[in-house]
């Protein structure tokens, strides 16, 4: 896990990164080179959806996603494992469907040879980011349920869940 | 029927401490299969995928690393030192501080909690040393952090235009220049209600006035000094606003060169050694914007249903069935927000209810602009209401409160916002009027 | 998409009900929207109200974005779209031959080619990618709109900064040109005109005229220097597991939508350009030697894209 980890951070670093750099690099060039990098945004744009993605299952990891916990907090420990249950089953739909056919969408953009309009590159490489940080969901889904369970279980009483 | 599934289980699964973003998503795949069979799945990683790689929403990430980026390279501090010289020395001066600093630090960051925390660990003490309880210190921070989706730049804007983009032209501009009087209006209302507060506490005797607390007047030069320091930060609004309304950038760009002129502020100016803590500069911005997107993300399918199976048509038409009262029919609207506010985020409200309102609002001839700003002050309002406030989790954070103390400190907050989004939502001049001034469409 | 049909044998097609699904690239108020009411109101009739067609405007079907939505057509989760061969260009880049600049003088020049060999060979193409041609609509001519300067030669473009659609040839015909190409995403494309951070655009004069152009440019320049044709498509399996009748219905009926599109929208258009003057745009028509100095200009994009688009090919929309 400590690898994953390791990963899933450096891939939205140099994610970021790249993003920033290229649209910095787009604004100095429209406005002092007179050249246009715009072709350039099909990269950010996807990067984008790959840093949303693999940032989602880091969320999943921290506990970051927003949520209404009322009702939760005052269950007894048996209910809460209950609820944790159900939201990793709910979770798993989600991502398990976004995996699936994200896959499913890759392959087909490789069976027809789709491009990115402006560069031309085939879209399935750009594509990718969505099944790959849907695996990632579903891995970081089962871990933190696997987590919060041991947690209940050791703590049993009230006070705050992981946060 | 498929209104009642939909709707319904989206709130179960919310109550049942299902993440909202997952809540989204796992009831509208319910409701397509229901519709379409299994067939209907295939379209959810398409239109999870398309919502998200969307060039005009790459603002979002990078005015949130720019927010990170502010907090981390100590502008905020100056910010609030140079407040200080100016009203610090004044009875209840550190409410106008903490108010002036929500507005200016909501004219750098594009999000709520990004402004309560990059103005709250130093101004929440300090309203405590000041005297005051620590709930009204957390509660006052929360709520003006608030305006920070209100004021520009603001992430809220942006989601507006490309959900309301899909039936009427509204540019991200005019909203962010719509925004900015409700903005300050909403400042001044907090100020008013702070000092309320402040004098009810005295007059029952809770409120402690520190001993040798007198601050004394900043002299001419000591303003000066601390202008100088607060200089880099204060520059920011003018680079990005003037940036965008000098038609140098488009907003996305702005948010880029924000982040850049950030960076070199922390490096040069405020010596900070920024290139050690670049790493987790990004790598926090970024956990904060997949928080957003996959709530865009996901809503974006919740909101493909509203739209594909007539549903927005027949709540819309239903609320119009019931009253042509254009007044009656604002307020309700509102009441509707503010109630969903209360559970739901600002992101994911825009998804869910613009398909269904904006064609009402279309109807009413209400100006799709002046809709915008008061569904975001509302939605504002969200993010210090309990029991789901963003504002209201961190600042409690910080003021080391529970959620229940300072929610009861937040109530005079929220009627003097409530206040001002009826202004907002009646008197259309309130946003139209800098826009329209500066002829920007 | 619910096609009910899927896998069912041909013969158990006829008489078969369907409930397909239409995206439509603009809004309900465009020519391309009437067309397809046209298309559904038609097939309704026809088939005693077996064949249902929801219409869907803004590309909603594909959350806004007109490449997912051929993306979407050719898998089958779309069952019929409007949509510009420009956009057909991420399926394969031959597409790029019916938008080839100054190709057409006018519109006599391009019915032909549709109707004819240029068009069957496109549907050949259409249907090597999973998508049935039904007919042929038109976005239009796309003309030049700038803030600058009436544009009436090459030279004239020096330096302006103009906002393309992000395609390849688009960007190495505008570099050709000399000016300095931009490809914004077009809901950010008012305000950077309003503010002078990019000079001017391209677009079909609806496109211009819909999007309220005038109040931030004033010179246009009719140089139809690029055609854009619509394809009414259908999914091809979805097509091919129909009834013979059912497939001549949508055949027939089809055709006459997109030929009914053509003929609205450039009445359409011939009014649009009497407001556009009436808001105040300067237009501008290029007399021929002036046409052949942009011709000239953009030979080196022939020379470049002829193999990329097919010698063949690109000689049957030359008309030759
Ligand atoms: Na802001
Ligand atoms: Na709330």
């Amino acid at each position: 896990m400590k690898i994953l980890n390791y990963l899933e951070e450096v891939i939205l670093f140099a994610a970021f990164l790249i993003m920033t750099i290229i649209a910095f690099g787009n604004v100095v060039s429209r406005n002092l080179a007179n050249i246009s990098l715009s072709f350039t945004e099909e990269i950010t744009i996807n990067l984008f959806v790959l840093l949303t993605f693999v940032g989602t299952a880091v969320g999943v990891r921290r506990y970051a996603h927003l949520g209404f916990t009322l009702i939760f907090d005052h269950m007894n420990p048996l209910f809460k494992k209950l609820l944790v249950l159900f939201s990793t089953l709910m979770g798993l739909v989600l991502f398990g469907i976004l995996l699936w056919y994200g896959i499913q969408m890759v392959l087909f953009q490789m069976d027809i040879g789709q491009t990115t309009p402006a560069l031309g590159w085939p879209q399935w490489v750009l594509s990718s980011a969505l099944p790959i940080g849907a695996f990632l969901c579903v891995v970081r889904t089962i871990q933190v349920c696997v987590e919060e369970l041991s947690y209940l279980s050791t703590s049993g009483r009230e006070g705050d869940e992981a946060k | 029927m498929m209104a009642l599934m939909l709707f319904g289980l989206f709130f179960l699964l919310v109550f049942l401490r299902v993440p909202i973003a997952i809540s989204l998503g796992v009831s509208s795949i319910a409701v397509l299969v229901y519709a379409n069979g299994i067939f209907g799945l295939e379209m959810v990683t398409d239109i999870m995928y398309t919502s998200v790689a969307k060039f005009t929403l790459l603002a979002i990430p990078f005015f949130i690393l720019a927010g990170v980026i502010m907090e981390h390279v100590g502008i905020s501090k100056r910010l609030i030192d140079f407040a200080q010289t100016l009203v610090g020395h004044r009875k209840s001066g550190i409410i106008f501080v903490t108010v002036i600093v929500a507005i200016f630090f909501a004219a750098i960051s594009g999000s709520g909690p990004a402004t309560v925390a990059a103005i709250g660990g130093i101004l929440i003490p300090a309203m405590v040393k000041n005297g005051y309880k620590k709930e009204t210190a957390g509660a006052l921070v929360a709520s003006s952090g608030a305006i920070g989706i209100v004021i520009p730049p603001s992430i809220a804007f942006i989601v507006f235009a490309v959900v309301a983009g899909d039936q009427i032209p509204v540019t991200i501009n005019r909203l962010f220049m719509a925004g900015v009087i409700p903005g300050i209006l909403m400042g001044i209302a907090f100020v008013i209600a702070a000092m309320i507060v402040r004098y009810r506490q005295e007059k029952s005797g809770q409120f402690i006035i520190p001993g040798g607390l007198e601050i004394r007047k900043a002299t001419g030069k000591e303003r000066w000094t601390a202008f100088l320091h607060a200089l880099p930060g204060l520059m920011i609004p003018v680079i990005i606003l003037g940036g965008i309304y000098g038609g140098f950038f488009t907003p996305t760009e702005a948010a880029v060169v924000a982040v850049v002129y950030g960076l070199l502020v922390g490096i040069f100016v405020n010596r900070k050694n920024a290139f050690s803590s670049i790493y987790k500069i990004f790598i926090e911005a970024a956990l904060q914007t997949a928080v957003v997107m996959i709530i865009v993300s996901a809503a974006s399918v919740f909101a493909y249903i509203i739209t594909t199976e007539q549903i927005a048509r027949d709540i819309s038409d239903g609320i119009m069935g019931f009253t042509s009262n254009p007044i009656i029919i604002l307020l309700l609207v509102n009441v509707l927000l503010l109630i969903a506010g209360a559970f739901i985020d600002a992101i994911s409200a825009y998804y869910i209810f613009i398909p269904i309102l904006l064609p009402i609002m279309l109807f009413l001839e209400v100006d799709p602009t002046v809709f915008g700003v008061f569904m975001t002050v509302n939605l504002a309002i969200g993010l210090f209401t309990p029991p789901v406030g963003l504002n209201l989790y961190v600042a409690a954070g910080i003021s080391k409160t529970n959620i229940v103390e300072i929610s009861r400190g937040v109530v005079p907050f929220i009627i003097a916002a409530i206040i001002v989004l009826l202004m907002v939502t009646y008197i259309p001049e309130l946003s139209t009027f800098l826009p329209d001034l500066l002829n920007v469409k | 998409g619910s096609g009910t049909s899927g896998e069912s044998a041909e013969a158990e097609a006829e008489g078969e009900e369907y409930d397909l699904k239409m995206s439509v690239t603009v809004s309900e108020s465009s020519t391309w929207y009437e067309a397809a009411e046209k298309l559904k109101a038609d097939l309704a009739e026809e088939s005693d109200g077996r064949i249902n067609l929801e219409l869907f405007a803004n590309e909603q079907l594909s959350g806004g974005d007109s490449g997912k939505a051929v993306e979407g057509l050719a898998k089958g989760t779309i069952d019929l779209t409007f949509n510009s061969t420009i956009i057909y260009s991420i399926l394969d880049d031959r597409f790029g031959v019916a938008s080839a600049p100054f190709l057409f003088n006018s519109t006599e020049e391009v019915d032909p080619v549709f109707n004819g060999e240029g068009g069957e060979m496109l549907k050949g193409i259409l249907a090597e990618k999973g998508v049935q041609a039904l007919g042929y609509g038109q976005n239009g001519f796309r003309q030049l709109t700038n803030s600058k300067l009436e544009v009436k030669s090459p030279e004239d473009l020096k330096g302006l900064k103009i906002r393309i659609p992000g395609i390849t040839m688009y960007t190495d015909l505008y570099r050709q040109l000399g000016t300095d190409p931009q490809t914004m995403t077009f809901s950010e494309v008012f305000t950077a005109l309003q503010q002078g951070t990019i000079d001017g655009q391209e677009n079909p004069i609806d496109v211009i005229h819909s999007s309220k152009l005038a109040e931030v440019q004033d010179y246009i320049t009719m140089w139809n220097y690029s055609y854009d044709p619509l394809v009414l498509g259908m999914n091809k399996k979805l097509y091919d597991s129909m009834s013979d009748e059912d497939k001549e219905l949508f055949d027939r009926l089809g055709k006459e939508a997109a030929d009914f599109q053509i003929e609205i929208a450039r009445e359409k258009e011939a009014k649009q350009i009497e407001e556009l003057e009436a808001a105040g745009m300067q237009f501008y028509t290029p007399n021929e030697e002036e046409l052949a100095q942009f011709k000239e200009a953009v030979q080196p994009i022939y020379e470049k894209y002829t193999d990329v688009w097919g010698a063949d090919l690109l000689k049957a929309f030359q008309g030759e």
